[in-house]
């Protein structure tokens, strides 16, 4: 059941692996002493933590090279298999990008603008990213997803939900 | 005809509508009618924590004596200088009040070098109560007196461990002082706060816990622990007959206190109304309970006094941070 | 003093008045609470406090009981429903009870997760009336080491989250053990990866890099594979109640979450997170399917949500026998107390008796309460179900947004969601494992600081992990985990090979 692995796929993952690792030791290095109260300090771990993700990728380096060609051995090296998580499949990156935009402006724009004039625009956005929805949806369920977890928010849970523009009016 | 009808049906809703909000909006240019809507405390801890407990006690001592409530909302986080930071882009006009302690309003700011969120951005308006802070050890203690403890330290290294919370909170700040004026050495054990400290005292894996007593009340009252040392400038009420350190020499003197910061430029009179109503919430029979209860004594001070005051706290704080390398660089 | 008579007083206490109304409302805003993400037990319980103001003290801490109890509960509605944890406790859930929405039996793993739930607190609450006073003296046996001791018995759960590829996984593993450094370091006060914002300096909410990894990642997943969207099978909207015989088929798992949850409860520190990782991973060691975790077992949702139930009784135990509360959860229970005006401490049993014994009724009401609200709102959530798919990755990623944002009415929190969720986009795509990074961010604090803390009442010296009784006993079970299948492994390999020869 296991796919064949791809070196062309994994290497750089591997060397991914090891500039992270290398960049939180590296960072980890810079970590201020504090007040020196415990023997192994405030580096040790995160210094650890950054060496072992770095061997990680460099034995995912050596372990690709060795077994090149050969299946995976389960437990391993295994290779995400096809039907898995991993398995990009047909992918669109617009609009992962888009969904991810999205969810940006909706951020910057939810205090300053408030959460009742950004959420129906940011639902309608995700809709339209995703595609396929029904018409109908396209008007309704922004405005019954904003009403239902405002009502939810503001009156059940008693949040400052922001206000934003409508501060003026109101 | 019909169609006319409707319009001006509609422009009479419209025109009630907007009288309505003119009217509800507050008049923000009389003071005499300071406060007309809810004044929001703004806490930076989470709810059910000390600092929350104390505005909700503080609110409700406050009520019938300022015509409006006072809300408390919670704003946790960074620790507690998120709420700093919200309270500081709001308003000036004493609808927002901020809750400050010692690590909230000093501390945290200057071991982060934020200057911005310290209390000299802020209108200080009171200090309100403190807890003190004790030195506690179990009754079978070999020792019965601070001194016996010092020679016992310097005779027996490595014997003297200290339970109490987190690195930069007022308790590190005791032990840490107190170890280097009576020139011993003090294994100090943090923790996330008083009650995991409370645990690992308890459990004999340390000798000697720091902090307030209203978490370990009961456990003094049944002889399982025992203060025997109070950090505060004189004795305190509660336990008389406890020494303070000053008095044994040590100049190691921090209370816990908990008070109020204004938004900077709230108008001098509504902060006046506001000094009044706390001065005489602090007579209440609900704060008084509270503060028995909480084991903390009134340390009251005005704008004027708390403002010299938090100058010298200052001034203290900064020199120790500095003394432990807290600071970032 | 007769026990069974103050046990009686108590319940009519409990029951009289405003109480069993009182009681449902609690419990299905816990409920409620819990299914949101952001909103984790103690915050559902802090948001209710004020309104407990107004009640008289024995109601106000039975309803907030009945909060804790429906959040418990709560956070695994949406883990199941849609991958997404509402609390922290609910993440271990998730790995198969997502698994089973995928093959039509959500509200089978629902009804699983409430009973085994129900179960799971119930019992633990008996035990708590029965031995809160022994037990309480039982707490102080476990300190720092025994703490450290339990985490990383926690921690070899690892090995069974990352079958797919060992180093991505423990890559992944370190990762999220990684993330737990992020802030003020409480043992020496110095910053770590802060970056200058002051907004990082009390770490990252773990609530919310959970709901990334998870639930964002997945919904960026649908939205940029349609592949991925497969249908929704039939039958997840309908029963919900288990049979007899399925509630038969989890008993082991059941009984596994209780002893879990009852022990980790009572370790002061390690809450309900830390208990259902820890019972996840022991159901499957003593199941006779262990083969069908991560594939859909309705054990792997039984265990950890009976654990984390579990927990409410012995969180219980420290604060009732020594007035500290054993998690956030049993803090603001204290702090209600201490609005209403009683010091809680270790005379709280003998001084206030029949306020104690009022809980004690009240936990056990709260805990039945559970099954008929919970099945209402469970009824509530399946239709859920029925929306068109993007109107449900809409709403989920709005509701994401808002609850994460109301915890701390902290913009960074949604942000890191979206971080995270991009990040366990990345992490699915090349094969590393988001379930292993969220085990190590649960477990990374206790592992560090609580070692750290170890050899600091040590002086240094690491001895004091096998000295202590305990802690030798939890290290060695350990040691074991890791050893047995690599030993198993090896054997089956020889095996093979002798085999192979034989063949050839």
């Amino acid at each position: 059941m296991n796919a064949p692995t791809r070196p062309l796929r994994e290497l750089p993952v591997a060397a991914f692996l090891v500039a992270f690792g290398s960049l939180v030791v590296a960072g980890a290095r810079h970590i201020p002493s504090g007040v020196p109260t415990d023997p192994l300090g405030p580096r040790a771990f995160p210094m650890a933590l950054g060496a072992g993700i770095a061997c990680c990728g460099a034995l995912l380096a050596a372990a690709t090279a060795l077994f090149r060609g050969q299946t995976a051995r389960p437990g391993i090296l295994a290779d995400a298999d096809p039907d898995d998580e991993a398995a990009p499949g047909p992918f669109s990156p617009g609009r992962l990008i888009a969904a991810v935009g999205a969810t940006l402006g909706y951020l910057a724009a939810f205090e300053p603008l408030g959460y009742l004039i950004t959420t129906p625009l940011y639902v309608v956005a995700i809709l339209l990213v995703h595609g396929g929805a029904a018409r109908r949806s396209l008007w309704l369920a922004p405005l019954l997803i904003t009403a239902a977890l405002y009502a939810v928010f503001r009156f059940g849970l008693l949040i400052p939900v922001p206000v934003g523009l409508l501060e003026r009016l109101l | 005809m019909k169609i006319g009808w409707i319009r001006v049906i509609w422009v009479c809703a419209l025109g009630a509508l907007l009288g309505f909000f003119s009217l509800s909006r507050p008049a923000l240019s009389q003071p005499a009618d300071y406060p007309t809507r809810p004044i929001t405390f703004v806490v930076g801890f989470a709810p059910g924590g000390g600092a929350d407990v104390f505005a909700r006690a503080l609110a409700d001592a406050l009520k019938g004596i300022l015509p409006q409530p006072l809300v408390v909302e919670n704003r946790p986080g960074a620790g507690g200088t998120a709420a700093n930071a919200y309270v500081a882009s709001r308003p000036a006009d004493g609808y927002t009040i901020l809750f400050a302690h010692a690590g909230s309003s000093i501390i945290t700011p200057l071991i982060t070098n934020q200057p911005q969120l310290k209390w000299d951005a802020f209108d200080p308006l009171a200090r309100i109560h403190a807890e003190e802070e004790w030195l506690m050890v179990r009754p079978d203690a070999p020792w019965k007196t601070p001194e016996e403890m010092v020679t016992f330290a310097k005779a027996n290294p490595r014997r003297l461990r200290v339970a109490g919370s987190a690195i930069g909170g007022i308790d590190s700040f005791v032990a840490l002082s107190w170890g280097k004026a009576a020139g011993i050495e003090v294994q100090y054990i943090p923790h996330e706060g008083g009650g995991p400290a409370t645990l690992t005292f308890l459990g004999g894996n340390a000798e000697v816990l720091i902090g307030n007593v209203s978490e370990v009340f009961q456990h003094i009252e049944a002889r399982r622990i025992v203060p025997f040392a109070v950090a505060s400038e004189r004795r305190s009420s509660i336990f008389p007959h406890v020494p303070t350190l000053k008095e044994k020499g040590w100049d190691v003197v921090y209370v816990q206190w908990r008070s109020i910061l204004l938004p900077p430029g709230v108008p001098p009179s509504r902060a006046a109304v506001l000094t009044v109503a706390l001065q005489r919430a602090l007579g209440t029979d609900s704060w008084k309970r509270f503060n028995a209860n909480a084991k903390a004594i009134d340390l009251f001070l005005g704008p004027a006094d708390f403002r010299r005051f938090l100058t010298e706290e200052e001034a203290r704080l900064a020199r120790i941070i500095d003394e432990l390398g807290l600071r970032r660089r | 003093m007769n026990f069974l008579e103050n046990l009686l007083a108590g319940f009519s206490a409990a029951v009289a008045g405003p109480g069993i109304p009182v009681m449902i409302a609690g419990v299905a805003w816990g409920t409620i609470g819990g299914a949101i993400p952001g909103i984790s037990g103690a915050v559902a319980m802090s948001l209710a406090l004020p309104y407990t103001l107004s009640l008289d003290a024995a109601t106000a801490l039975v309803m907030l009981a009945g909060v804790w109890a429906g959040a418990n509960y709560g956070g695994s509605i949406p883990a199941i429903l849609m991958r997404m944890p509402g609390t922290p406790g609910a993440a271990a859930a998730l790995f198969d009870g997502y698994e089973l929405k995928r093959q039509g039996l959500a509200a089978k793993a629902l009804g699983v997760s409430l009973v085994c739930g129900t179960i799971g607190g119930l019992i633990s609450v008996v035990v708590l009336i029965a031995l809160v006073v022994p037990l309480g003296n039982v707490v102080l046996a476990f300190g720092s080491p025994e703490v450290f001791a339990l985490a990383l018995f926690g921690l070899t759960l690892l090995a069974g989250l990352t079958e797919r590829s060992f180093l991505k996984g423990l890559a992944s593993g370190y990762f999220g053990l990684l993330l737990t450094t992020v802030g003020i370091d409480t043992l020496t006060g110095s910053l770590r990866f802060t970056f200058g914002r002051s907004e990082l300096l009390s770490g990252l909410d773990i609530v919310s890099v959970m709901v990334g990894l998870f639930a964002v990642s997945e919904m960026l997943v649908q939205i940029a594979h349609p592949s991925r969207r497969e249908a929704v099978p039939e039958g997840n909207a309908y029963t919900a109640f288990p049979t007899l015989a399925e509630l038969r088929s989890v008993w082991r798992a059941t009984v596994v979450g209780t002893v879990v949850g009852l022990i980790v409860g009572i370790m002061p520190g390690a809450g309900a997170t830390a208990s259902s990782f820890v019972a996840y991973n022991e159901a499957r060691r003593w199941s006779k399917r262990p083969d069908l975790f991560g594939k859909g077992s309705m054990e792997g949702v039984a265990a950890p949500e009976t654990a984390n139930n579990a927990v409410q009784g012995g969180d219980l135990v420290p604060t009732l026998a020594l007035g500290i509360p054993g998690s956030n959860s049993a803090a603001i229970m204290l702090a209600a107390l201490i609005l209403h005006g009683i010091v809680p401490g270790p005379f709280l049993l003998n001084k206030h008796t029949h306020l104690v014994f009022t809980l004690f009724a009240g936990l056990i009401l709260v805990n039945l309460l559970m099954i008929p609200v919970g099945l209402v709102i469970l009824r509530g959530c399946l239709l859920v179900l029925r929306l068109d798919r993007p109107v449900l990755i809409a709403a989920i990623l709005a509701m994401i947004v808002i609850g994460t944002y109301a915890a701390d009415l902290f913009l960074l929190n949604p942000l890191l969601a979206l971080f995270f969720g991009v990040v366990g986009y990345g992490m699915r795509r090349y094969g590393f494992s988001p379930a292993a990074a969220v085990l190590g961010l649960v477990l990374g604090f206790l592992v560090e600081s609580e070692l750290r803390r170890s050899l600091l009442i040590s002086y240094g010296s690491w001895t004091i992990f096998v000295v202590r009784p305990i802690s030798a006993v939890l290290l060695a079970l350990t040691l074991g985990a890791v050893l047995y299948p690599a030993v198993m492994y090896l054997r089956s390999r020889q095996h093979a090979q002798a085999a192979g020869a034989g063949l050839s």
